[in-house]
């Protein structure tokens, strides 16, 4: 066992954990220091030269020469493996802006802290030994606060990637990401099924990538829901109705085509239920344009993710492990774990007027449709001042009498009346399968996120994946048995203070964790960090591209300036953008105009 | 400029001939009020020889329409730019107290916004963009630009309401056509075969649309009855050239009482040929309206969707024949469906016995099956009455054969 030469007391001083974490380790790899002839020693690991045997010096000051050339002093270096540390010491003494030293294999750390003196190190930060998320959190810290990681400049040692390829594959697949993250004015094309559930979280999606600055373009599939019930009514013969009903979904299908193609958009994202062909899915793919797919149910209860998952670009489900390995089995790749989470311009705590407290309000509510372990549990709790709100209750058992509205849907506003107006929400997670709470549920439900946003006080059943997005006790508060329910509706009533500061606790952990915004920012993280280029940057209305093009007229150019940033920008919407402004034209408005109707009319003309 | 205008106006009009054409009255009106050299006038390239007569070469603006917008098929972004830019600074040489524009179009909506003036009458862009037309005139010209064509007002009358209240003058001047435009044409006629010796009839061939044009061999049967008293010019544009072969040959008339000029003439001689002419005969076209404001006699066949009361030919004593049909006039929708529930279902002997009638008030006995309307001019502008003489029987009809007015 080597113990880590003395050289470098500043480790224990300034990096005790990491110290005591590398201090005994014994190498995944095999080491191997070697004299040179400069003096220098060089280090072989599992038979790869890991710097030159003549003179490691000598090569790291090469590196560093091409490396540096087109750095400047606001960016923040991350050099990507140690080895002896020649590479990472050379580019400390020629660049003095911030640098990352980047290694994950402790064994390697402990070699080299034990050959050399790495004195060099505090001066920079060291991201030792730690998995690719928590090497982007230390780069992230680097950047102080900035989002800008276009300024995070990789140098890679080669030799050290080649030894630890996993580990700088999702490293680079991460920090592409954060950089394209910073691609500005994607076109997104937000595809809505035609009824249920998810209809509201696709609706949430595309405010938040506006939000967020993108284009949206909806796909509103609501539409259709009449002419769904029509199939349903029109024939008692079944396969007639899967006929028509495959004839409305082909024609939705087909529509994301078209409209994709018409507005230029760089990705199109759809939520459960969504309708989808594969010829559509090929089709985008063959435009360059990814889809992706939120899948905002039980994988255990919705099965189709079976046949659909693998024709995706991109899979996003809200329940991880069980679900990803089967998802690995089937061959998918890009799946990521997006839990679900609540849009706070539209749940957020009202004010309401006495006659909405006395509409909406009640001691204890639950707003959701009557699945099995729903009925079983809340029958035996109507001697309380309990109102129940939603759809596909048995009217004529006991809950019948607690039923608001006879069991009619709420609308969204509705729903969040009745949040902010129950003192105790009670969200018991819907199972067909149990009688109470399910002991093995693990996702959250939309309606979890969305009490907490409007500031609602909730009793939620245990879910294995809640603890990671609330804390127990003090942001949300669980029940692990439906036995417990009573007794917990029984102390909360009487503590309405506490009531509050859980609700408040939660509501600020909505905003700073839990919003679609967040949820989105992280959708284009992961599908950023394997796409390259936009699909739109290769429209010529891109405004990169009609910026090259316009560079030599600097009235032109300054008109489209104010557009970028903004991805495909039709010559429409700037003269929308022109009509709306009051006062009189400028010239670069004026020729614009010219310019727009002239083309518009030629197209009119069927010239263009 | 000569003399210094009142108030100047620049009338944005980039439609057809015929919309140019129709203008005239609000132009001559203008220039009336506020002096020569009041009014420039932005017009298709194409035309601008026929609006140097209106308001004079040098308050022309000519817009290469058709050049600017054939670029949009091959040229990128920046050339568009500087073509626009081009076209700006054009618009923008001049000031001008006031903008008529006086179609209901975005582009041309935009030509008019661009030019900077202190007051902008008739179709402002965002009235186009949103179709939502702001004022009464606007709304006729809206109908008139979306096919719409049940109006009751004369387009003449609607834009002559674009030159506002400073005038008193109400009767209609005729455009002048210069002395040596007319001895041009007549030159031209001169070597050709026709008898000089009558002042011939000029009957338009076609039309720029498909559904408005006559059938070459109604237009020959009408041509074979008009040339047994008078010489018949055919009218047209190259476009025409083949229908009046068919007529040249069909109505079987010897080359001394009828001949083609069609194809063979710019507007410039055209309008020279209509002075020379007694009448001119033919659908909605800019031909016609040229006769009309240059002040010769016109006799309009209008049908299907082609609304006299809106575009009939201006000025006194113009006749229309229009079929006896309630559903007359149609959309133009419904005309581009089935033009042949909406053609002009009036026999020729019927439309020669009104020619007739106009040019040697010869008496009529009957004219079943029709409609006919003379025009007159009183200070509301255009209006038209019904001749009954055509529908009844002779014995109520008047006895010098002239048009009894209903």
């Amino acid at each position: 066992m080597n113990r880590i030469n003395v050289q470098n007391p500043w480790l224990s001083r300034s990096f005790p954990d990491l110290f005591m974490k590398i201090r005994d380790i014994t190498p995944n790899l095999t080491l191997e220091v070697n004299p040179t002839r400069s003096g220098h020693p060089t280090l072989k690991a599992d038979g790869i030269q890991v710097h030159s045997s003549y003179d490691p010096l000598r090569e790291a000051e090469s590196i560093a020469e091409k490396a540096l050339s087109g750095i400047n002093e606001n960016d923040v270096l991350v050099i990507c493996g140690l080895g002896l540390g020649y590479l990472a010491e050379v580019i400390r003494q020629r660049f003095h802006g911030k640098l990352v030293v980047v290694e994950p294999d402790l064994g390697m750390i402990h070699k080299a802290l034990s050959t050399r003196s790495l004195s060099f190190i505090p001066q920079a930060t060291a991201a030792f030994g730690l998995s690719p998320e928590d090497t982007t959190k230390v780069i992230q810290s680097a950047l102080e606060n900035s989002n800008d990681w276009k300024r995070v400049r990789l140098i890679k040692h080669q030799p050290s990637i080649k030894l630890n390829a996993g580990f700088y594959d999702e490293l680079n697949r991460i920090i592409n990401g954060r950089r394209n993250q910073c691609v500005e004015g994607l076109g997104i094309l937000v595809v809505t099924p035609i009824y249920g559930g998810s209809l509201p979280v696709a609706h949430y999606c595309a405010s938040a990538f506006e939000r967020l600055g993108h284009r949206v373009e909806l796909l509103d599939n609501e539409i259709y829901n009449n002419a769904r019930l029509q199939i349903e009514s029109i024939s008692s013969n079944r396969n007639h109705r899967n006929q028509l009903t495959g004839l409305l979904t082909t024609l939705m299908a087909e529509s994301i085509t078209a409209k994709a193609l018409d507005r230029a958009v760089d990705l199109v994202f759809l939520t459960a239920q969504s309708p989808m062909s594969p010829n559509v899915i090929r089709e985008l793919r063959g435009q360059g344009i990814p889809a992706a797919f939120w899948f905002v149910e039980d994988w255990q209860y919705f099965t189709y993710w079976r046949d659909w998952a693998p024709l995706y670009d991109y899979f996003f489900t809200i329940q991880k492990d069980g679900f990803n390995d089967a998802l690995a089995r089937i061959g998918v790749k890009k799946s990521h774990y997006l839990p679900l989470a609540a849009d706070t311009q539209v749940h957020k705590p009202l004010t309401l007027t006495e006659n909405e407290k006395a509409e909406f309000g009640s001691t204890i509510s639950h707003l959701g449709a009557g699945y099995h372990n729903r009925q079983e549990v809340f029958s035996g709790l109507t001697d309380l001042d309990f109102k129940l709100w939603g759809n596909d209750w048995d009217e004529l058992k006991s809950l019948g009498q607690i039923l608001q509205r006879e069991g009619a849907r709420l609308t969204t506003e509705e729903s969040v009346k009745v949040f902010n107006a129950t003192d105790i929400n009670i969200n018991l997670h819907s199972s067909p399968f149990h009688n109470g709470v399910n002991p093995e549920g693990d996702y959250v439900n939309p309606r979890t996120f969305e009490i907490a946003a409007c500031e609602g006080f909730q009793l939620v059943d245990e879910r294995s994946l809640l603890p990671e997005m609330f804390k127990i006790g003090s942001e949300i508060t669980t029940f692990k048995h439906e036995s417990e329910v009573r007794e917990l509706i029984n102390h909360y009533r009487a503590n309405p203070d506490e009531r509050r500061r859980i609700a408040t606790a939660a509501r600020r952990r909505v905003l700073a964790e839990h919003t679609y915004e967040i949820r989105m920012a992280e959708v284009l993280e992961f599908i950023y960090s394997y796409e390259t280029t936009p699909a739109s940057r290769r429209h010529p209305d891109h405004i990169d591209n009609l910026l090259e093009e316009a560079e030599d007229d600097p009235e032109l150019t300054g008109l489209l300036s104010h557009y970028k940033g903004k991805g495909v920008v039709t010559v429409e919407d700037i003269a929308d953008d022109i009509r709306k402004r009051e006062g009189e034209l400028t010239d670069p408005e004026a020729i614009f105009l010219l310019m727009y109707e002239f083309r518009n009319w030629a197209k009119e003309k069927e010239l263009v | 400029m000569s003399e210094t205008p009142r108030r100047t106006s620049i009338v944005v009009q980039l439609a057809r001939f015929g919309d140019l054409i129709q203008s005239w009255p609000l132009i001559s009106k203008l220039q009336e009020c506020d002096g020569k050299g009041s009014t420039a006038l932005v017009v298709d390239d194409k035309l601008a020889p026929l609006a140097a007569l209106m308001v004079g070469e040098q308050y022309v603006i000519p817009v290469p329409t058709e050049e600017i917008l054939k670029s949009y098929t091959n040229d990128k972004l920046p050339d568009w730019w500087v073509r626009s830019k081009l076209l700006l600074k054009m618009m923008r040489d001049h000031k001008f107290d006031q903008v008529i524009n006086l179609n209901f179009h975005p582009s041309v909506a935009a030509i008019a916004e661009v030019i900077p003036a202190e007051i902008h009458r008739g179709a402002r862009w965002n009235d186009v963009k949103e179709n939502k037309p702001s004022d009464p005139q606007l709304r006729s010209i809206f109908s008139a630009a979306t096919g719409l064509r049940k109006g009751n007002k004369h387009l003449s009358d609607i834009w002559l309401e674009y030159a506002g209240d400073s005038t008193n003058e109400t009767d209609f001047k005729s455009l002048n056509i210069p002395d040596n435009i007319v001895d041009r044409s007549r030159n031209l006629l001169k070597n050709s075969p026709l008898d000089s010796t009558k002042a011939p009839v000029a009957v338009i061939v076609g039309s720029g649309m498909k559904e408005r044009s006559l059938s070459a061999e109604f237009l020959s049967g009408l041509v074979s009855l008009i040339t047994r008293e008078t010489p018949v010019i055919l009218i047209g544009t190259a476009k025409d050239v083949e229908t009046a072969d068919i007529i040249l040959s069909k109505s079987g008339v010897e080359s001394s009482r009828l001949i083609s000029l069609c194809g063979k003439t710019d507007l410039l001689t055209l309008a020279g040929i209509l002075k020379i002419c007694r009448l001119t005969v033919g659908v909605d076209t800019g031909s016609l309206h040229l006769s009309a404001m240059i002040g010769k006699r016109c006799l309009g066949l209008y049908f299907g969707s082609m609304n006299f009361r809106e575009t009939g030919p201006y000025g006194d004593g113009n006749i229309v024949v229009t079929p006896y049909d309630p559903s007359y006039p149609c959309q133009e929708r419904e005309m581009e469906l089935s033009p042949n529930l909406h053609s002009f279902d009036v026999d020729r002997d019927s439309v020669a016995l009104v020619i007739d009638n106009i040019l040697y008030d010869y008496p009529q006995s009957h004219l079943y099956n029709a409609n006919i309307y003379e025009s007159c001019i009183s200070e509301n502008g255009i209006n038209w009455c019904e001749c009954m003489c055509f529908k009844v029987p002779s014995e109520l009809s008047s006895s010098n054969g002239k048009l009894m007015l209903a």
